[in-house]
């Protein structure tokens, strides 16, 4: 009986340790597939953090600001665009961009901020605004390369860092960055 | 039983030391910003030029605490600004204006801490260019305030139009005052005292500072005055802003300027950056009495 009790006094302590402690945190990355990636979402909705396909983004064209295509014959390479960007040639299908009714559009600007920097950024530093030129911003960010942080401005007008950590080439092929905004 | 408690208290043990926090590893930022309306690094600018530095701050994980600028001339560091400060969201985004002094190099240095006590800095230097710079002045040669219990003249003055606003007056006009003055006995001496909005004491004087939304802070060369290191006739003859910049002695500074004497000549510095000195035409010694001022100011 004496057990018992003693065992039910140690478990909800045993429950505590193994709760208390601080879970692991998750992985903040956003990865984006290109247009013939299957397995990877290539749509992102900044304001939701949240990726979509092809097919779900033609559902919720209103909270897509970003996509991922690969084009090598301009250069454009693993890239960055808007539903409004008016890129043309990549999508086919019903869904495709082109179709949508609502089409956003976000700017891109390539700043000169380093890895490091980046990391000390906080989301709503006001310095996420400052480095977006929006006189030299543009609807592309072409040749996305690791370690490259971008400045985007989106339709709503939330602006954002994105630094690319992972870039695999192709139309198959993805990016991977972290996000900051304000 | 013994073992028992003994494998309790190791447990308890276990919860109280397995969970613990560590001080985050923070990196504050600093970034001196580009472009055609701020000072580039490596340009050249004629003494009493104007120096814009723009700064991008992020505290990396902490609030900001701490913002110091100092200004290497010719290798003598001059500490221009150390500002206290606790912003814990949204970074800070300023603009700094200074002058460029005589000095062959100035070497600019801006530095912020955490509230982890992490620091960043980042630095520019600027050239010394040819000719001068120094700028036009205005002059107010007469601005007539009350000290505090005076109830027949105005008591918040405007060093940069020369107008003294009352407690009635100044209404929508706050963001615009730069000084009060008020007698007190300090130590037993007689002081005719300077002030401004922001400095907290002056709440003692005016209670009305504490309901403005804007209160400005002025700050006051107390060293320069104390030792009557500028003449009144040296700023009867300052026809620009050559004495105005280079009287003024950012390591004593205050807000607040003791023993403002009839005679007295103070170097000032308002909150948008406007080097100034101001000359007491006369200072009476009693809570009721008035100052009147002679104000010179860059335009």
């Amino acid at each position: 009986m004496k057990k018992i009790f003693a065992l039910f006094m140690v478990l909800p302590l045993v429950a505590v340790m193994i709760s208390g402690c601080e879970k692991e945190k998750e992985d903040p990355s956003v990865k984006l597939g290109a247009q013939a990636n299957t397995t990877i979402p290539g749509f992102y909705s900044v304001s939701l953090d949240k990726t979509y396909t092809m097919s779900q983004a033609a559902d919720n064209s209103a909270s897509i600001d970003i996509f991922c295509f690969y084009e090598a014959e301009t250069g454009n390479n693993i890239a960055l665009a808007s539903p409004g960007s008016g890129i043309t040639g990549i999508f086919t299908g019903d869904d495709m961009p082109d179709n949508w009714s609502i089409k956003n559009t976000t700017y891109f600007f390539l700043t000169t901020l380093t890895q490091a920097q980046f990391e000390a950024v906080q989301n709503g530093d006001a310095l996420i605004e400052t480095s977006h030129d929006s006189a030299n911003a543009r609807r592309k960010a072409k040749d996305v390369q690791v370690g490259q942080v971008w400045s985007f401005k989106t339709q709503s007008g939330t602006y954002g860092l994105l630094l690319a950590t992972a870039v695999t080439q192709g139309a198959n092929g993805s990016v991977t960055f972290l996000v900051k905004t304000k | 039983m013994a073992r028992s408690f003994r494998a309790l208290i190791l447990l308890l043990v276990l919860i109280l030391t397995g969970c613990g926090t560590e001080e985050p590893e923070t990196t504050p930022l600093i970034l001196l910003k580009a472009g055609g309306v701020f000072t580039a690094d490596g340009s050249a600018v004629a003494p009493g030029g104007t120096l814009r530095f723009g700064l991008s701050v992020s505290g990396g994980g902490g609030a900001i605490t701490n913002l110091v600028v100092r200004r290497v001339s010719d290798g003598v560091t001059v500490t221009e600004a150390d500002r206290g400060m606790y912003i814990s969201y949204g970074g800070l985004d300023t603009t700094l204006i200074y002058t460029r002094g005589y000095g062959q190099v100035e070497k600019w240095v801006f530095s912020v801490m955490n509230s982890f006590r992490d620091t960043a800095s980042v630095s520019m230097t600027v050239l010394k260019g040819a000719g001068s710079a120094w700028g036009e002045i205005s002059y107010h040669p007469s601005v007539r305030i009350g000290l505090q219990d005076n109830s027949s003249l105005p008591h918040f003055a405007d060093l940069h139009s020369g107008i003294a606003y009352d407690g009635a007056g100044v209404a929508g006009h706050e963001s615009e005052v730069d000084m009060a003055a008020f007698w007190y006995l300090t130590s037993g001496n007689s002081s005719p005292t300077l002030t401004c909005p922001a400095y907290s004491s002056a709440l003692t004087y005016y209670p009305l500072f504490g309901s403005w939304s804007v209160k400005n802070q002025t700050m006051y060369d107390y060293y320069t005055s104390d030792n009557n290191l500028v003449t009144p006739a040296q700023f009867d003859l300052a026809a620009n802003d050559s004495l105005l910049v280079n009287a003024y002695r950012p390591g004593s500074v205050s807000g607040q300027s003791k023993y403002a004497y009839t005679g007295k000549v103070v170097p000032f510095r308002t909150a948008d950056g406007k080097y100034g000195l101001l000359k007491v035409i006369h200072a009476d010694e009693t809570p009721s009495g008035e100052m009147e001022i002679a104000v010179k100011i860059q335009k």
